[in-house]
């Protein structure tokens, strides 16, 4: 079914002109990088915090209000040119094994953000006196945006299914 | 010794030898390329938009600046050490690549532009949270053109990908 996919949007007027034209590609693919950016130093940060390596100002709260909302713009852009990268070139991209893992697992950092904003909104100490799930979230985050940022890299060289 | 025999030279010693030859070395070392580089930028940006006064109004410059210059500046030192990796599996390749000749004037423009701002402009800055107009002016400066320069380090970047091959 993801094969039909890839091969119907391969014959759209919209995948032929976006890999006609020279330097989409690569701009988009610059956008994506610089929304990354964003992510990379909102997660870092975030992370620090919770495994209460930075200093106490403001607490935890204090940064999921700096941070998050800056991950969840940069999900978006990164939706936005990822989709238009898929659409340029979308055999190269639906049929990848790392593709497809690297879309599960930004779906699973997304719904973290979501649970992480959930809980301290229900219960705004709730980071503070659940320490241990807060340095489990941290390091888990970490690997999970590194492992994330390599399977982008490496579809360009592995992983094709056909 | 010229500048041509030094590229030679990288070029021929052993890991220059071995990032041409293998098919996962240069890969590898261009994945941590990539995620230090947005590492850089992105944490220079948490600085940069603080300079702009468009965020952390609340937390004092120098706070900000403690904060995220040392992440700034580790990732650095691996994205020159995955770069030069790179850089070594075909010297000439890259020296005569033109986006490759901007993103290293991009990058000299981008340490310029800090040391600038910390030998002569910080100080003056630091009364940003106060009333010293040519201060507070002179950060938006520095923190508009670090913000310009490290976009462009990373559009040059991307198209030496596209133009000097892998």
């Amino acid at each position: 079914m993801i094969q039909d996919l890839a091969y119907w949007l391969f014959q759209t007027p919209l995948s032929d002109w976006l890999a006609r034209t020279p330097s989409i590609v690569p701009l988009v693919q610059s956008i994506h990088i610089l929304a990354i950016a964003v992510v990379m130093a909102s997660m870092l940060f975030i992370n620090l915090r919770m495994l209460g390596w930075a200093g106490p100002r403001g607490g935890i709260n204090a940064d999921l209000r700096r941070f998050v909302p800056a991950i969840w713009g940069a999900l978006v852009v990164l939706l936005a040119t990822g989709l238009i990268m898929v659409a340029a070139e979308p055999v190269r991209e639906l049929m990848n094994l790392l593709f497809r893992i690297k879309i599960v697992l930004v779906t699973i950092a997304a719904i973290s953000y979501y649970i992480v904003q959930h809980k301290s909104k229900l219960d705004s100490g709730y980071w503070e006196s659940h320490r241990k799930i807060a340095v489990l979230f941290a390091i888990g985050s970490f690997i999970l945006w590194i492992v994330i940022a390599t399977l982008g890299r490496w579809i360009a060289f592995a992983g094709s299914l056909v | 010794m010229s500048f041509n025999d030094v590229l030679e030279w990288i070029g021929s010693s052993a890991i220059g030898t071995a990032f041409a030859q293998s098919i996962w070395l240069f890969p590898a070392a261009e994945t941590v390329h990539v995620i230090t580089i947005t590492l850089v930028v992105g944490t220079v940006m948490v600085a940069d938009l603080r300079l702009l006064n468009w965020t952390d109004r609340d937390h004092k410059l120098d706070v900000i600046l403690r904060d995220t210059l040392p992440w700034t500046w580790g990732a650095y030192a691996l994205a020159v050490v995955s770069g030069l990796l790179m850089f070594s599996s075909g010297p000439a390749k890259y020296v005569g690549n033109i986006y490759f000749i901007v993103k290293m004037i991009l990058m000299v423009a981008a340490g310029i532009n800090m040391v600038v701002f910390h030998r002569f402009t910080q100080s003056r800055a630091k009364s940003h949270e106060g009333t010293a107009r040519a201060g507070r002016d002179a950060a938006y400066l520095a923190g508009g053109i670090s913000i310009a320069l490290w976009i462009g380090v990373v559009l040059a970047g991307r198209w030496i990908g596209f133009t000097a091959g892998t």
